[in-house]
């Protein structure tokens, strides 16, 4: 299975490489009145209002930094009743991905109450890294928030 | 934020292709886009803050819907043999070198078949294009300096090309009929005419250049 690497704050993160949709640079955020703080805001991935999580925050490193390799890692989120959502997160520096094949050691499963987006972890040469979990990256109130964007749309 | 502060040394400017090209890594790698330290100046390069209206300039383009790649392009490495600018479709070239020593094989290297060529300690047969082609030398051109290596229905063969150009993307559609000028034997082997924004070459079929190597090289 193939994972993106993504980096937020000094560590980095493995995600799905099928849940990615686009990688794309920093947009124009619009922010959200009353949303998480992890929410950074909304832009338009192709005429769809997209919420961005910062991967960074949630990790507890600080928001993610304007730079030229700051991106916005499209993912297509799976709800229960098999809708498919779409969702940005930001991070820096996606330029690497990593093979994982059923030989390899398997992830361990991790079963964080403070952080149920990170899922597993494995490791990377000399590096562990959590792997994180799309599913679980919107907090439930700006899911609705969303629908009822997409619902008047 | 100047990058060239970021930068932890811009060796390349130095002693790589930028500078008097004295690195010692340089005959390996042939260019310095082939080497970590490059790549990884490279990257610090986007630990930039972005230049103003960069963020508003993507958001635009990312609000329109995504643009639909045309089904009928391929991808092709354009490389040149004495005068002429060929192509060959990259799903079958396995790699590009600096030209390697080519061991003639007694009765067999003739005009088309040179010899045998050490790649990776693999023995690979190696052929001359430009006689299997009848295309001309430039005159007064050095000796090939790069070879290409190919995998031409899982049958590896190496040419000694001049030149390379990278890889393009060729329109299918746009693929023009072969001129009638074109030598007959070169005719033989092509698939059609493809522009690139540089120049016009001509698409090598893998498959016929393969029975003209074999027959012109005296294997079949």
């Amino acid at each position: 299975m193939l994972y993106v690497l993504l980096s937020a704050g000094p560590r980095r993160y493995a995600l799905a490489a099928r849940s990615v949709v686009e990688v794309v640079p920093l947009l124009r955020l619009e922010p959200l009145p009353g949303a998480p703080p992890s929410v950074r805001g909304l832009f338009s991935y192709r005429g769809t209002p997209v919420p961005a999580v910062d991967v960074s925050l949630l990790a507890g490193a600080g928001a993610v930094p304007e730079r030229m390799s700051t991106r916005i890692v499209v993912v297509s989120v799976e709800e229960p009743g098999g809708r498919r959502r779409l969702a940005g997160l930001l991070a820096t520096s996606v330029t690497e991905t990593v093979t994982r094949s059923a030989s390899d050691a398997p992830p361990a499963g991790l079963r964080l109450p403070e952080a149920p987006w990170i899922e597993s972890a494995f490791v990377v040469g000399d590096e562990v890294v959590p792997c994180v979990r799309v599913e679980a990256f919107l907090p439930a109130e700006v899911r609705s928030l969303v629908d009822a964007a997409e619902g008047a749309a | 934020m100047n990058a060239r502060l970021l930068a932890p040394d811009d060796c390349w400017s130095r002693i790589g292709v930028s500078g008097d090209g004295s690195c010692e890594k340089l005959p390996e790698l042939v260019h310095c886009r082939n080497c970590p330290v490059f790549s990884a100046g490279g990257r610090t390069l986007f630990e930039r803050e972005p230049p103003p209206g960069y963020a508003e300039e993507w958001t635009k383009v990312l609000a329109l819907p995504k643009p639909v790649e045309a089904p009928g392009t391929l991808t092709a490495t354009v490389f040149r043999v004495g005068e002429e600018w060929l192509a060959l479709e990259v799903s079958h070239v396995v790699r590009v070198g600096v030209a390697r020593p080519i061991r003639r094989v007694p009765h067999r290297s003739g005009e088309v078949l040179l010899g045998l060529v050490n790649l990776d300690g693999e023995l690979v047969l190696c052929a001359s294009l430009a006689s299997l082609l009848g295309v001309s030398d430039v005159p007064g051109a050095p000796p090939p300096g790069r070879y290409l290596a190919v995998a031409l229905a899982g049958e590896r063969w190496v040419f000694p090309v001049d030149e390379i150009d990278g890889v393009h993307r060729l329109e299918q559609e746009g693929l023009g009929p072969l001129p009638s000028t074109l030598s007959e034997a070169r005719a033989r082997h092509a698939r059609g005419l493809a522009r690139t924004s540089e120049r016009t070459v001509t698409l090598l079929d893998a498959a016929r250049l393969l029975a003209g190597l074999r027959e012109r090289g005296g294997l079949s």
